[in-house]
């Protein structure tokens, strides 16, 4: 049962472990001024869409292993769309800020 | 110290090169490699075209791959519009792009540089970035093996980072190196726009390179660098292009 929430809030931080096919652990290291939730130092992603380099947009052919590769330890950026029951965070993720000068 | 390697015959050997990638050296510089009277028409041809700039917000002629690393289409699109604009910009100078190519081409002797394409299309030449006064560039690595994997050019072994200096400004705008290699664990002291917390400087060795026009600065860009703040009122305009080292293949990628 998901509990929808119309928030647009955004937090960085870490891939730290993969939970299931969709979702993973993150340590939360910086948060959008003016987010509309407070967010805990380590939150569960559950995954919406993804911008990720190395993984395929179609979700039937993630694996934890493909995940691991792309998220763990790797800086992601969550736009948090609504919240589970249980309480994770449903969210885009995409890498961040890789170039940009 | 860390220091780096000044050429001024403009010949460089793989030893020279071998030294920068495995961090005994901080980088080579090879002074006067590009005519200033070219470097100058080609700062006029700029000036002149009203070009219209990849990205506005951080004033660069050509696309960059790691600001497309997801986004194929449109880098290659940009890539062949900008091959246009470069052909148009040295079309009256010698090619500092084949210049670079070739120096670099010397200097691995047992190796082919490739024009590489990606479904028949060309990775940019190079890009031309013009810094203004304030502007600063953040503590960074360039790795496209981690960050560019759904690019050919990811697959190398080592990469190098070619900056010749077109037009410098009167003051800061330097480049400068840290003897600290990028590693995955370092993500998690990234900033959340571009680059890494100035923390992981502390008490690591460094090199300030003071490039004039004309220079050619050749680094292992995996190593931490950043860009000092431009304090002149000229802008710092440089043409930047990456080589990726294949070793099993012996060949040799450019791109930006």
């Amino acid at each position: 049962m998901i509990e929808a929430k119309n928030m647009t809030d955004i937090i960085w931080g870490n891939g730290t472990k993969i939970i299931s096919t969709i979702s993973f652990e993150m340590n939360v290291t910086h948060r959008k001024d003016g987010n509309s939730d407070k967010y805990n130092d380590v939150e569960k992603i559950t995954i919406s869409d993804v911008d990720l380099p190395g993984l395929t947009d179609n979700k039937s052919e993630w694996t934890t292993e493909s995940l691991q590769k792309v998220i763990v330890n790797a800086f992601l950026k969550c736009e948090i769309n609504s919240k589970t029951q249980e309480g994770n965070l449903i969210a885009k993720v995409s890498h961040s800020g890789a170039a940009g000068y | 110290m860390w220091n780096s390697i000044i050429i001024t015959n403009n010949k460089i050997q793989n030893k020279d090169i071998k030294k920068i990638i495995n961090g005994k050296n901080s980088s080579i510089v090879i002074r006067n490699f590009y005519e200033k009277q070219n470097c100058r028409k080609i700062i006029n041809k700029l000036s002149s075209m009203n070009l219209k700039n990849d990205s506005k917000k951080f004033n660069h002629i050509g696309p960059f791959l790691m600001n497309y690393t997801t986004k194929k289409n449109e880098y290659f699109q940009n890539a062949e519009k900008a091959n246009n604009v470069f052909r148009k910009i040295f079309e009256n100078v010698e090619n500092p792009v084949n210049k670079i190519k070739s120096v670099i081409s010397k200097s691995f002797p047992d190796h082919t540089i490739l024009k590489i394409k990606e479904n028949k299309q060309d990775y940019a030449a190079c890009t031309i970035r013009r810094h203004v006064k304030g502007k600063e560039v953040n503590l960074h690595k360039d790795n496209v093996q981690y960050e560019g994997t759904e690019y050919s050019v990811s697959k190398i072994n080592n990469q190098l980072s070619c900056i010749l200096h077109l037009q410098e400004t009167e003051k800061g705008g330097n480049l400068s190196i840290y003897k600290k290699q990028w590693e995955r664990n370092l993500e998690k002291f990234r900033e959340i726009e571009f680059g890494y917390s100035n923390f992981l400087k502390n008490d690591i060795v460094g090199d300030t390179i003071k490039s004039k026009v004309g220079d050619l600065v050749i680094i292992n860009p995996n190593y931490l660098h950043e860009v000092t703040k431009i304090q002149g009122n000229s802008d710092r305009i440089t043409l930047g292009m990456f080589f990726g080292i294949q070793n099993k293949t012996k060949k040799i990628f450019s791109w930006v």
